[in-house]
């Protein structure tokens, strides 16, 4: 293609802290309108910024777990602007001297994307429009957010599409942010151009606020073509911001160049520098725990598990957590990864309940499990067992009795079915002639010999298989 | 001297008089005189007679109570007051009623203080003359076709005249210690981060400082010691332990190093240069060193003041915009009509012009060379001012070139409104302490202020020069000519 | 000062001038203007930082004020919100 797009991206994550960036108001979702204000933030006269200790601690380790430079002296700069759901017409931000500077992520294909800086700054309120009537509401003004900007490295969609989820599992993983991106802890900008190879990029346009992973690659693949057909048309693509309309698909005009914001920045004059210690760096840096790519390394090489199953597993960083504990104890990775994803994934029904590892049982009771398998349990007893115990929240030797599995089990179970077959041959040739009711009486002699407590299910599959052969 | 406050507490606990007597005799004087003077924005009458009756139940009770406990006193109109009105002067904010305390109001009340009310300003502190506001000039006490100056005037003018035992002001480039020398009272601009901003209405937060306004030094000093602590909440108050300022403040100044700063004092008239020598004379009777030293770049200050304030106070005075609190426009279509035209009706041309001022010096293209020029120099001068500190002690200057000028004189033009804080301003710039006090008269018995500059943190030995001076001169405590107001206490 | 310079300011600012006040803060502004000039002369220097080392506060929550009394002071609200009604 004669085309190339150019792409940066302005990524802001919410932080979760417990008190909001500058004032000691919980940082909360979903709560009541204007119940989680103070006159700090909302703005009202006379009240002060006090920067938050974590807001600072959690973007160094953001940074770092991004290969960041931290920045030892850094400051808060206010960026101006007027809209009703900025209380105090000006945004608290960092201008020119961020806490963070130049870091990267590697893509799969070893492709590195530059990570400029990464700055904290403040959210803003939420303004809804009813009825010609606009209402604010500040709970989510004053929460804290960290803004990471990569160089333009990226050429195609799908490579922001793996940068963003990479991005995202890092953040979760040290768990940072919950990166939820319904409850717009997780937001991007997108900066795009299209260079012509061996010229400079053309005219940059910011897409705002683009809230979904779906919606990026869309706004993207459009943005690209618009300019595209542009400049196959012989003209010019104007400096603009534009935001992408979810409905149609589209990417359309918010201000243009001319009218593009004058931010006057300067420094808070309410707020001292930061100063970053080393020895507070080495403590922090001590605190993160190992990164994602490293994590499936060691799951790969050391415990010898599919590289596919690996990246499945620490998409959810408690999970694998749990999964790690259960290997401590049962000395089997790969068949604790497989009881994992085979059979707790099933039980867990919904995002929130991955994310969280709720699970109802100790990784020592699903280790037991993954230890009686090998060998106790046949392998078609587990999907029962697992769902009984997480349903109940109780241990195996809570539910069952080891010695029914082992009189009833395994080998035992199909000498059994054997000897059956083999003592009744009427009802043998008959199911396999097609009287397939036959098989019941079969599944009865089966069950009197083993006094009732094998599985009826089972031993009728034991038996369906044995009679194909 | 004595100041009023140690003879009040004593008449208070003696059971001389109540403090619900001496607050009604304070509400009667702003009765009769403040139509007039126009001090106050606000009197909260229930208020104070509900302090004062707290501080008389405890003295009746025999309980011990603090030295501020009971004496009626005022604060300026930037500062958060909750429940009752604060309004900045400006109509912008004409209906605000404020859901928390000031940390300095907090620290008062504690203490036993009566809150008379809420004094006159100039609109949002913009302005040296207590003229600019939205309720009107407030009226030197001396001369009524006089200016006050500013921006703290109303407290300037309360305290000279009887009106309130002490106020709080606020000052940025001069307006607490400029209208205390213009209307003949003492005036402290405490060093940056001493007293804690929280809740004082921001015009230019890097200038900014809650003073005191009182009528002797020693007043200054006990209302200073109760204000001046770490509050959590500003990330600019120092956590440093403070001194006491009111103990020890009669001991001796012998030997302490006063610096008369040459290129303030040169073209001085007449009869404030005269002010100016007789208090060095004074001074170094009390055993004081005094020598003369130029500091250089001073002729900057005034530039650089104005280019950052204006800066601040463009980014501080944005969130009015009427949707949160305030005044509001009632005719509109828009959001953005709706922003545009409550601030066009609610804030007076000289803050318009300093909004502006200050979009104009941060605007894309001229950052550099405005606002950060300004703040390189801003550390020059500071760097200047520390190097005259290295050879003595206190820094000496008029407070003023000039005595109170007659009303709206200074109004035509904004460059001489703003040089007559021309000597008060370096204190703000570098964030140093300084106080103006009452040293004597021009021919037309308009007050001449004395002012004392000090390193950071060196109220006490401020405090304690100035007392030392007041206390050898104490003639020049003369009543304002209409002295009708005043009674005796 | 030009007039157009003046009025970009005002937007800027969120103000509406009439043409008087243009007129009268076009004269002070420039004079206020030439007289900032004067610190193009002197030489540049560090930054003027106040020596306050950083002063941060511990990530502990406080319970927020009551709605009505973060409501209380606007001209206008509508179920738990501030509101700005009449506006397309
Ligand atoms: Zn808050």
């Amino acid at each position: 293609m004669k085309y190339e797009p150019v792409i940066g991206l302005e990524t802001h994550i919410e932080l979760k802290t417990s008190s909001k960036i500058f004032c000691s108001c919980p940082v909360s979702f979903g709560q009541k309108t204007n119940t989680s204000c103070c006159p700090i933030c909302t703005g009202m006269p006379g009240t002060l910024p006090k920067l938050n200790q974590a807001v600072v601690d959690y973007a160094i380790m953001a940074g770092l777990a991004v290969n960041c430079k931290v920045s030892k002296v850094s400051r808060m700069d206010r960026k101006n602007y007027v809209y009703p759901d900025l209380c105090k017409a000006y945004q608290i931000s960092q201008y020119d001297m961020p806490l963070l500077k130049s870091g990267h992520i590697t893509l799969s294909d070893g492709h590195a994307i530059r990570i400029k800086r990464i700055h904290i700054e403040e959210d803003a309120g939420k303004l809804i429009h009813e009825n010609n009537e606009l209402l604010i509401d500040y709970n989510r003004g004053g929460v804290p957010l960290i803004e990471v900007v990569t160089e333009p490295d990226f050429c195609t969609s799908s490579e922001v599409k793996e940068y963003l989820e990479t991005l995202r599992l890092i953040m979760k993983t040290i768990d940072v942010s919950d990166c939820k991106m319904q409850e717009a802890s997780l937001r991007c900008d997108v900066n795009l151009s299209v260079k012509v190879p061996g010229e400079n990029p053309g005219s940059r346009v910011e897409i705002k606020n683009v809230n979904s992973f779906a919606y990026i690659v869309k706004a993207i693949e459009y943005e690209f073509l618009r300019q595209v057909n542009l400049i196959e048309k012989g003209q010019k693509i104007k400096q603009e911001t534009r935001r992408f309309n979810a409905q149609t698909g589209k990417t359309e005009t918010m201000r243009s160049k001319e009218e593009t914001q004058d931010y006057r920045y300067f420094p808070e004059p309410d707020l001292p520098y930061i100063y970053v210690s080393d020895e507070r760096i080495a403590s922090l840096a001590e605190k993160l725990p190992e990164l994602p790519q490293s994590r499936i390394k060691r799951y790969v090489e050391e415990m010898k598990v599919r590289q596919k199953d690996a990246e499945e597993i620490i998409k959810y960083p408690k999970l694998a957590d749990y999964f790690e504990e259960i290997v401590k104890i049962s000395k089997n990775p790969k068949l604790s990864l497989s009881l994992m994803l085979n059979h707790v994934y099933r039980n867990l029904l919904t995002e929130e309940e991955k994310e969280g590892a709720k699970i109802s049982v100790t990784p020592f009771d699903l280790a037991q499990v993954v230890l009686l398998q090998d060998g106790s349990i046949p392998a078609s007893f587990v999907k029962t067992v697992v769902d009984r115990m997480l349903k109940e929240g109780k241990s195996f030797e809570e539910l069952f009795d080891i010695s029914d599995f082992q009189k009833v089990s395994g080998d035992d179970l199909l000498e059994i079915v054997k000897n059956v077959i083999d003592e009744n041959p009427k009802a043998a040739s008959d199911y396999k002639g097609g009287k397939e009711k036959s098989i019941k009486a079969l599944i009865g002699l089966v069950m009197r010999k083993t006094s009732g407590k094998a599985d009826a299910k089972l031993v009728s599959e034991l038996l369906k298989e044995r009679l194909q052969k | 001297m004595k100041g009023k406050i140690v003879r009040l507490h004593e008449k208070l606990i003696n059971g001389e008089i109540t403090s619900l007597e001496l607050t009604s005799k304070y509400l009667e004087n702003i009765r009769k005189f403040d139509s007039e003077i126009n001090s106050y924005i606000t009197v909260t009458q229930e208020e104070a007679f509900k302090a004062a009756k707290a501080t008389d139940e405890k003295i009746a009770k025999g309980e011990k109570v603090p030295l501020l406990s009971g004496i009626p006193m005022s604060f300026k109109d930037n500062l958060s007051t909750k429940g009752i009105l604060t309004t900045c002067a400006s109509k912008i904010l004409s209906n605000y009623i404020p859901v928390y305390d000031a940390f300095v109001v907090e620290k008062l009340y504690e203490q036993g203080a009566v809150l008379l009310g809420k004094n006159n300003m100039d609109e949002f502190s913009m302005g040296s003359s207590c003229e600019t506001g939205y309720y009107g000039r407030t009226k030197n006490p001396y001369n009524y076709e006089r200016v006050t100056g500013g921006s703290s005037g109303g407290g300037a003018a309360a305290v000279a005249t009887d009106m309130a035992v002490y106020s709080l002001g606020s000052d940025s480039g001069g307006s607490v210690r400029q209208p205390a020398s213009f209307c003949g009272v003492v005036g402290l601009k405490p060093t940056y981060g001493a007293v804690s901003r929280n809740g004082m209405i921001a015009f230019a937060s890097s200038f900014d400082q809650i003073g005191v306004l009182a009528t002797t030094v020693e007043d200054t000093a006990i209302v200073f010691d109760t204000i001046s602590a770490y509050d959590a909440i500003d990330a600019t108050c120092s956590g440093k332990k403070r001194d006491k300022c009111f103990e020890d403040i009669n001991r001796d100044i012998k030997g302490v190093k006063i610096g008369i700063i040459k290129n303030l004092t040169r073209e001085l008239s007449g009869e404030i240069s005269k002010s100016i020598k007789d208090s060095c004379e004074s001074l170094k009777s009390l055993g004081a060193d005094i020598t003369e030293l130029r500091i250089d770049n001073l002729d900057l200050a005034m530039p650089v003041y104005c280019i950052l304030t204006c800066a601040e106070a463009s980014s501080n005075l944005a969130r009015y915009d009427g949707v949160r609190y305030g005044y509001r426009t009632k005719d509109y279509e828009s959001i953005d009509e709706m922003i545009r035209k409550t601030r066009s009706e609610g804030f007076g041309s000289e803050v318009k012009q300093r909004i502006m001022m200050g979009n104009y010096v941060l605007g894309a293209g001229r950052y550099e060379n405005y606002y950060k020029k300004a703040m390189s120099i801003r550390q020059l001068i500071k760097k200047s001012v520390d190097e005259a500190f290295e050879k003595v002690d206190v820094l000496l200057s008029p407070t003023s070139i000039v005595t109170a000028f007659k009303e709206e004189e200074k109004l035509k033009d904004p460059i001489d409104m703003y040089l007559s804080d021309l000597c008060t301003v370096t204190a703000n710039i570098c964030g140093y302490p300084a106080l103006s006090v009452p040293c004597g008269f021009d021919n037309s018995g308009l007050p001449v202020g004395l002012q004392l500059m000090g390193r950071n943190f060196s109220e006490k030995l401020l405090l304690n020069v100035a007392y030392k001076f007041e206390d050898a001169n104490q003639i020049i405590y003369k009543k304002p000519k209409g002295g009708a107001y005043s009674f005796e206490i | 000062m030009q007039k157009e310079e003046l009025e970009r300011l005002a937007r800027l600012s969120m103000f509406n001038l009439t043409d008087d006040e243009i007129d009268s803060f076009k004269n002070r502004m420039q004079s206020v203007i030439t007289f900032t000039d004067l610190i193009e002369k002197a030489g540049a220097h560090a930054d003027f930082i106040f020596e306050n080392s950083d002063n941060l506060r511990n990530d502990t929550s406080c319970v927020p004020f009551e709605q009505s009394d973060i409501l209380s002071n606007a001209p206008t609200v509508k179920d738990g919100f501030f509101s700005l009604p009449e506006v397309k």
